[in-house]
C-alpha cells in the first residue's frame, strides 16, 4: 500500500537511471520541487541586499531545487548519494557544483563557510537503515553535527521533510537540537492532506529573536485552493479508512439452538430413513462448564 | 465543485503554460550548449576530507587529468563576500596545479578594491573547472576520484 520511496529501496538504488529520468521529466514533480524550494529559500530569510550567497543543497538530486537557487542569483553546492540523479543534473548543466556523497557520513566541508542550507524531501531517508552498518541515530548525529559545523554563525538550514510519523519527526528534531541548532517546525497548510508540507527551520546558535520560527502558510482559514492543482488533488483523495470492513456479524443467540430444534431435526432425519439415536432425557442436555 | 472551478476557466492555466514554455526554451538552450557540470575551485576550497580520525583534511590535493575554462558572469559583491571565507593558500596552490599562475601568492582585503585583482580572483574561483581527475586527502593519501566533474566523496564503511 505504501508509496513512500524510502520503504522500497536505499536511495542510491531506488533512484537508478530510469527512475532518475522519470523523476526529472515529470512536469508535476518539477512544479512541486520548484514550489518547495522557493518556499525553503523564503524561509531561509537571507538578507535582502542582492549579494549572492553560497548555499548548500542537501539531496539535490537532478538539480531541480538548485535551479530555483540559481534563478535567485545564488551560488550553490549540491550533495546527493545517487549517481544517476547527479548524472542527469550534469546533463542538464545546472549552475551549481555537484558532489557525490552520503549525508549520513557527515558533510566534508570546512567550518563556517556556508551561508545557508536547504534540503527538499531528503532528510527522512536518514531514518532508514539500508545496510547492516547503518545506525540511523549515528547517521542523524553525524549529519546534524557536520551541518552545524559548516554553516556560518546565524545561518539557517531549512529542511523540507516527509516524516512518517510523530516519532520520526521528534527523532530528527531531537538530533538537530542536540547538535546545537535552535528553531522548530513550520507546517504549511496543516489542515490539508495533500498540500501539507513540513519544514524544519534550524538556526545556528542559541535561540533569540532572529531565530523565531516563521509563520506557516494556510494556517488560519487561509484557503490553499489558490493554487488550483493542490485543490484538485485534495478532492481526489480517497478515504481508505473503512476499506477493511468488519466481518459479517455471525448470528449468535444467547440460548443457542435448544432442545426443541434438535428434536425437530431428529424427527426429520427419521422420516428420511436414517438411523437416529432415540430421544431420551439426555438429548440436548447442557454440558458442564468445565468441558 | 472546487476542483472544477479552475478547469472551466482556461485563463487560470495560461501562466502555467507560459512558464512551461519558458522552461522548455531554457532546456533547449542548455542542450545546445551543454557540456555538463564541472567542479570549480570554489567548491574545492570548501571541501575537506572527513575520514574518521583525520584531524586536518584540508586542503585536498588536486590531480588534474582534464580541465576546462568557462565564462561565468562576474559579480564583485559575491567575491567580496566570499573573500573572507576562502583559504587563499589553498586556492593559490589549486590554481597553480590547474595551470593558472597569475594569482598573487598573498592576498589582503585591501586588494579587493582593485578591479584587476577581482578579475583574477573571479577567474580562479569560478572559471577554472576540473572535469576529470582526483582529490587526494593530505593526511591519509586517500583518493577521491572526480568523474564528469562530480567528485565522489563517498566513504568506505571502515572510514566512517
Amino acid at each position: 500500500m505504501s508509496s513512500r520511496p524510502e520503504l522500497q529501496a536505499p536511495p542510491e538504488i531506488f533512484y537508478d537511471d530510469t527512475e532518475a529520468r522519470k523523476y526529472t521529466s515529470s512536469s508535476r514533480i518539477i512544479e512541486i520541487q520548484a514550489k518547495l524550494s522557493e518556499r525553503a529559500l523564503e524561509l531561509l530569510a537571507l538578507p535582502d541586499d542582492g549579494v549572492p550567497r553560497l548555499l548548500l543543497d542537501i539531496g539535490c538530486g537532478s538539480g531541480l531545487s538548485g535551479e530555483t537557487l540559481s534563478e535567485n542569483g545564488h551560488q550553490w553546492i549540491g550533495l546527493d548519494i545517487s549517481e544517476s540523479m547527479l548524472n542527469i543534473a550534469s546533463e542538464r548543466d545546472v549552475d551549481g557544483d555537484l558532489l557525490l556523497g552520503d549525508m549520513g557520513q557527515g558533510l566534508g566541508l570546512r567550518p563556517g563557510v556556508i551561508d545557508g542550507a536547504i534540503s527538499i524531501s531528503a532528510v527522512q531517508w536518514l531514518c532508514n537503515a539500508d545496510k547492516s552498518s547503518h545506525e540511523p541515530r549515528l547517521r542523524l548525529k553525524a549529519f546534524f553535527t557536520s551541518l552545524y559545523r559548516c554553516l556560518a554563525r546565524g545561518a539557517r538550514a531549512v529542511l523540507q521533510v516527509y516524516p512518517e510519523n510523530v516519532a520520526q519527526r521528534e527523532l530528527i528534531l531531537g538530533f538537530a537540537m542536540r547538535a546545537g541548532f535552535s528553531g522548530g517546525v513550520v507546517v504549511d497548510f496543516p489542515h490539508s492532506t495533500r498540500s501539507r508540507k513540513e519544514y524544519f527551520v534550524l538556526t545556528c546558535g542559541p535561540p533569540s529573536l532572529s531565530t523565531a520560527v516563521p509563520k506557516a502558510k494556510g494556517e488560519d482559514g487561509e484557503s490553499c485552493s489558490d493554487d488550483e492543482s493542490s485543490g484538485d488533488e485534495e478532492n481526489q483523495t480517497v478515504s481508505i479508512s473503512d476499506r477493511h470492513r468488519p466481518r459479517k456479524k455471525q448470528k449468535i443467540t444467547k440460548k443457542g439452538r435448544g432442545r426443541e430444534w434438535i428434536l425437530k431435526r431428529k424427527e426429520h432425519m427419521r422420516r428420511k430413513g436414517n438411523t437416529v439415536p432415540p430421544d431420551t432425557k439426555y438429548t440436548a442436555r447442557k454440558r458442564k462448564a468445565r468441558f | 465543485m472546487f476542483a472544477l472551478r479552475g478547469r472551466r476557466n482556461p485563463s487560470l492555466h495560461r501562466p502555467i503554460i507560459e512558464d512551461l514554455e519558458k522552461k522548455i526554451q531554457k532546456i533547449h538552450l542548455r542542450v545546445l550548449f551543454s557540456q555538463g557540470t564541472e567542479m570549480r575551485l570554489l567548491t574545492h576550497n570548501m571541501l575537506s576530507s572527513n575520514i574518521k580520525g583525520v584531524t586536518n583534511g584540508f586542503p585536498l590535493r588536486v590531480e588534474v587529468e582534464k580541465m576546462v575554462e568557462k565564462q561565468v558572469d562576474f559579480n564583485a559583491d559575491f567575491l567580496k563576500n566570499m573573500f573572507t571565507k576562502i583559504e587563499w593558500k589553498a586556492l593559490f596552490d589549486a590554481a597553480q596545479t590547474m595551470g593558472y599562475t597569475d594569482l598573487p601568492a598573498e592576498a589582503e582585503s585591501s586588494m579587493l578594491d582593485s578591479d584587476e585583482f577581482l578579475k583574477k580572483f573571479h577567474h580562479a574561483l569560478l572559471e577554472l573547472h576540473l572535469e576529470e581527475g582526483a582529490l587526494i586527502c593530505p593526511e591519509t593519501g586517500r583518493r577521491f576520484p572526480v568523474n564528469k566533474g562530480i567528485p565522489n566523496m563517498l566513504l568506505h564503511e571502515d572510514e566512517v
